[in-house]
């Protein structure tokens, strides 16, 4: 049972790809069923890699297209950003908003007090 | 030098230090890239859209949510998904003609040397990797690259690291037996 669970720990570890100890390759020469697992998954790793490392290249001068691409001013942004990352805060955008609420209540109020009741008072308003 | 550092010098306004990063990471990049089964040309737009957004977003970037590395490969998995995507509504009803179109064995013109020995095998590599679901061959493409972490990993496919090693595990089950298949097809691998 322990050597069983060992075999599943190793083979575990030789599927996701990861290195081994030196006690576990020991055992995996000398087990013929994690030996046998090994060799098999190693040939898949080696045959994927080969084709991801193979498939496309860098190509000469790539960093330099790049560069020659980007817009010429990249941090001249920032400074926007950060006041559109205040601005996007959800406390910043609920003070703004009570702020709009309190001046609009005061220009009402003014209105009231300074057109409507004055004009009321002179019968121009019926 | 760091990437915190080169980006901070980047946002700075010193475009030497972008360089720099384009140059670190364009081979793990290409190698993504190639992964996807995306030919030279679409590897190259791509890769060139990924550095442009990059440097476009930099200041958007949160070094305390994801490395560079992640945000820089998210970028490109997203961009990679849909030119699949794209190539896919192009011929929707022409799997075999896909896999011809984005070979990266026809784009990269390959010596007859190298035809001979490998090109047959690698077509099957390729096609095997292809038949792979997207969630699959995406995560077992980054483990490939050996570049980055399981967390890392993780974050760029936005699930656990749980899930990344069953992810793993079962792309490759489903690699090998493609390749396995693929080899009673024709005989040998």
């Amino acid at each position: 049972m322990a050597v069983s669970s060992l075999c599943n720990a190793i083979q575990e570890r030789i599927v996701m790809g990861e290195l081994l100890d030196e006690a576990s390759q020991a055992h995996v020469l000398a087990c013929t069923g994690c030996g046998r697992l090994a060799a098999d998954w190693l040939a898949l790793d080696s045959l994927v890699a080969v084709e991801i490392d193979g498939g496309v290249a860098v190509p000469d001068g790539f960093a330099d297209r790049v560069m020659a691409s980007l817009p010429p001013e990249p941090a001249a942004a920032l400074p926007v950003s950060r006041v559109e990352s205040l601005l996007g805060r959800r406390w910043v955008q609920l003070v703004l908003a009570q702020v709009g609420l309190a001046v609009a209540i005061a220009n009402l109020l003014r209105f009231v007090f300074s057109t409507l009741v004055p004009a009321a008072s002179l019968g121009g308003v019926s | 030098m760091d990437d915190g550092f080169l980006i901070r010098q980047t946002l700075s306004g010193k475009r030497n230090a972008f360089r720099m990063l384009v140059v670190r990471y364009q081979r793990p990049l290409f190698r993504f890239l190639g992964g996807f089964g995306l030919g030279q040309a679409i590897a190259e737009e791509l890769a060139q859209e990924t550095f442009l957004r990059a440097y476009r977003n930099l200041s958007g970037y949160d070094a305390d949510k994801a490395k560079f590395s992640s945000w820089l490969f998210t970028i490109a998995k997203n961009l990679a998904l849909n030119e699949r995507a794209r190539s896919h509504q192009r011929l929707p009803h022409a799997e075999a003609a896909d896999d011809e179109a984005e070979s990266p064995v026809r784009d990269s013109v390959p010596s007859v040397h190298e035809a001979l020995e490998t090109g047959e095998r690698r077509l099957r590599v390729q096609r095997a990797l292809q038949r792979l679901p997207e969630i699959l061959r995406s995560t077992l493409v980054l483990a490939y690259l050996k570049e980055l972490s399981m967390d890392e990993i993780a974050s760029i496919e936005s699930c656990s690291v749980g899930a990344v090693k069953s992810r793993i595990f079962r792309g490759k089950q489903l690699l090998r037996a493609e390749l396995v298949e693929s080899e009673d097809r024709h005989g040998r691998v």
